[in-house]
């Protein structure tokens, strides 16, 4: 095996251990289920509309999360990284990598683990359904694209920035500030539903490219620049 | 498909260097110069020691020589190979012993010691096999299962120790391989570097303990303030101080016996250094074995106990004597650093065999031959600090 498969195995064994990685599934997995058996009895507004709320407050609050299981990565003490991991012949590059891809794996299965059977079970419970399991799956695929561009984002922070709640305090600023930004872009008002803005139409499958092309180019630009940048800045360190 | 790049040479006869920094230079955020253009090879096979007081640079040399720090000038040539973080392959034929406590706390030594192996692509099986053998080796067969956050520095300098063996690399670094040891574990490591270069590994030892060096290392390399201030044999590096002095341990009537003692032709001087122990200066003109029986015998017949004889010349003197002759030089250090061509060449290289006969000079600028046999003791310094030198040599 070489270096970054280890390493990612070893990451991943060590997210498996990671008891903010259980509190935060079983704290969503709560979430989850009160949001089913509330769109199985609350029929004054439609599921998709509950599934969005559940949604939007998933981003919300899991991003918090992410952010502290991806920051923890690459701020290891430099001392403990080079004589611990970098001296027995890793690269920079399969170093950052290898933390992208556990780190990405962990949170994507995360969160698709809870809000996958949330949805389609609010879709087969709800008493207002209106949703469609093509607008489930571009949600689930936004859900997905976001938080691993902030897994990338935190990765790449952590390794610029050695300092872990330095990186932190930048990365929080800069993601919930794009999120605020991208909300209040989207929103037909301040309100429950205007706060949602096209997202419940998005659940019930409504999909316009012209629509969705720019948003699209803007998540997946940073999964492209990202890993690169990262790589250099973390091999510019000394350790 | 892909061809690696043809492994650069040293010399016209080809040979590779384990290895050779040339120039090696670091300076911490631009404040702090910690590596200050350390030039020396290292021959395969040989054990070279790193010695010099606390933030000399060793452990920084060591950390530039594996590739874990950038150098701010120069550059770092390990089998021929110029080191950097990305050359990985590189670091994998090299066993590091780090300096402090620096490893995932949360790991089992035994953990730890199966991700190394796999990180340095040995295969499960005989990585298995080989961490029992270490871990029993190291003697921490009953700390296997701890987490080594929890062991003593002695356990955890074992651990690393087997640590940096576990694939058997061509090259070891040891940053301190004896600190926290107690006398028992510094023998056991001590052993092991011996029995290691009996195995023909090339190793590199920082240490600040004189002894440990004295005993286990073919060459040795002293640093001050970041810089090389000698590099050579052992051997040599005693000659700067074989001079005619013994340190007398005595007890009994002391005042008689250095009555006595000012009254020997041959006694230049002498000094008491503590209430029992005095040093004695000899002549320079007679050999110095048989002014030392002419003292022993002079202490037989006086009333006096020898409780212990330390002869001038020791690992320690000499070290103490570098570092004071490099602090003598003053501003004239600077021209250590401009070497002529022809002393870049014979700078700080060291060849098999180094020693030179006895009676030799090894001080200053001689011939070329000299000049490397004598290794880092280069010609620049000759040429640079002649004058010092100069009476430096005449007082060996």
């Amino acid at each position: 095996m070489t270096p970054f498969m280890i390493l990612l195995e070893e990451d991943l064994a060590a997210m498996m251990r990671s008891w903010t990685v259980w509190m935060w599934l079983a704290i969503s997995g709560a979430g989850g289920l009160a949001g089913v058996v509330f769109a199985a009895t609350f029929d004054q507004e439609s599921t998709s509309f509950i599934l969005g709320w559940f949604l939007l407050l998933y981003v919300a609050l899991g991003s918090f999360m992410v952010m502290i299981i991806s920051s923890a990565s690459g701020g290891i003490d430099p001392r403990t990284l080079g004589d611990s991991i970098i001296s027995h012949g890793v690269t920079p590059a399969q170093f950052v990598l290898s933390l992208l891809t556990a780190r990405a794996l962990t949170v994507l299965g995360m969160s698709l683990l809870v809000i996958t059977p949330v949805a389609f079970a609010m879709m087969g419970g709800g008493l207002s359904n209106d949703l469609a399991s093509s607008g489930i799956l571009i949600a689930l695929m936004y859900t997905g694209l976001l938080f691993t561009v902030l897994v990338f984002l935190s990765v790449t922070f952590s390794a610029v920035v050695t300092n872990t709640p330095g990186s932190l305090a930048m990365i929080y600023i800069l993601w919930y500030t794009a999120i605020t930004m991208l909300l209040t872009i989207q929103a037909d008002g301040f309100s429950p539903s205007g706060v949602l803005g096209r997202i419940p139409a998005l659940l019930q499958g409504e999909f316009e490219w012209s629509l969705h092309f720019p948003f699209l180019v803007a998540l997946f630009f940073p999964l492209v620049v990202l890993p690169p940048l990262g790589i250099r800045m973390f091999g510019q360190r000394d350790f | 498909m892909f061809k690696r790049k043809p492994v650069e040479t040293n010399n016209q006869s080809g040979e590779v260097y384990a290895v050779e920094t040339t120039n090696l230079t670091k300076i911490f955020q631009r404040r702090w110069i910690a590596a200050n253009s350390i030039s020396f090879k290292i021959p395969k096979g040989s054990v070279f020691g790193l010695v010099g007081p606390n933030g000399a640079g060793k452990s920084t040399t060591l950390r530039l020589i594996l590739g874990l720090l950038h150098p701010t000038a120069g550059e770092v040539k390990v089998f021929g190979e110029t080191m950097s973080l990305s050359t990985g392959h590189l670091r994998r034929r090299i066993g590091y012993l780090p300096q402090g406590e620096h490893y995932p706390k949360n790991l089992t030594p035994i953990n730890y010691l199966e991700l190394v192996g796999k990180l340095r692509g040995m295969p499960r099986k005989e990585c298995h096999r080989r961490i029992s053998s270490l871990l029993h080796a190291v003697d921490l067969l009953g700390a296997a299962s701890t987490r080594i956050g929890n062991l003593s520095a002695g356990m955890t300098t074992r651990m690393a120790i087997a640590a940096s063996m576990v694939n058997e690399p061509d090259l070891l670094l040891w940053d301190e391989p004896t600190a926290g040891l107690d006398p028992t574990g510094r023998k056991y490591a001590l052993d092991l570097i011996q029995e290691l270069k009996s195995q023909g590994k090339t190793m590199i030892i920082s240490t600040h303990l004189l002894p440990d060096a004295d005993n286990v290392c073919d060459y040795i390399g002293v640093l001050n303030q970041g810089k090389v201030v000698f590099s050579g044999s052992v051997l040599e590096m005693k000659q700067f101080v074989r001079e005619n002095v013994v340190d007398l341990g005595l007890a009994g009537d002391l005042k008689g016996f250095l009555e006595t003692l000012s009254a020997h032709p041959q006694v230049i001087r002498w000094e008491r250094l503590s209430p029992d122990v005095i040093r004695v200066n000899f002549s320079d003109n007679k050999d110095f074995s048989h002014q030392l029986s002419r003292l022993i015998d002079l202490v037989s017949r006086s009333s006096v106990e020898l409780l212990s004889i330390r002869s001038g010349g020791e690992i320690e003197d000499a070290f103490l004597k570098r570092l004071e002759a490099d602090r003598a030089k003053g501003f004239s250090r600077v021209f250590e650093d401009q070497p002529s061509p022809q002393d870049q060449e014979s700078r700080s290289t060291i060849t098999k065999p180094a020693y030179p006969p006895a009676e030799e000079p090894v001080n200053g600028s001689h011939d070329a031959a000299e000049g490397q046999a004598n290794g880092a003791h280069d010609a620049a310094e000759g040429q640079a600090n002649g004058a010092h030198d100069v009476a430096e040599e005449q007082k060996v």
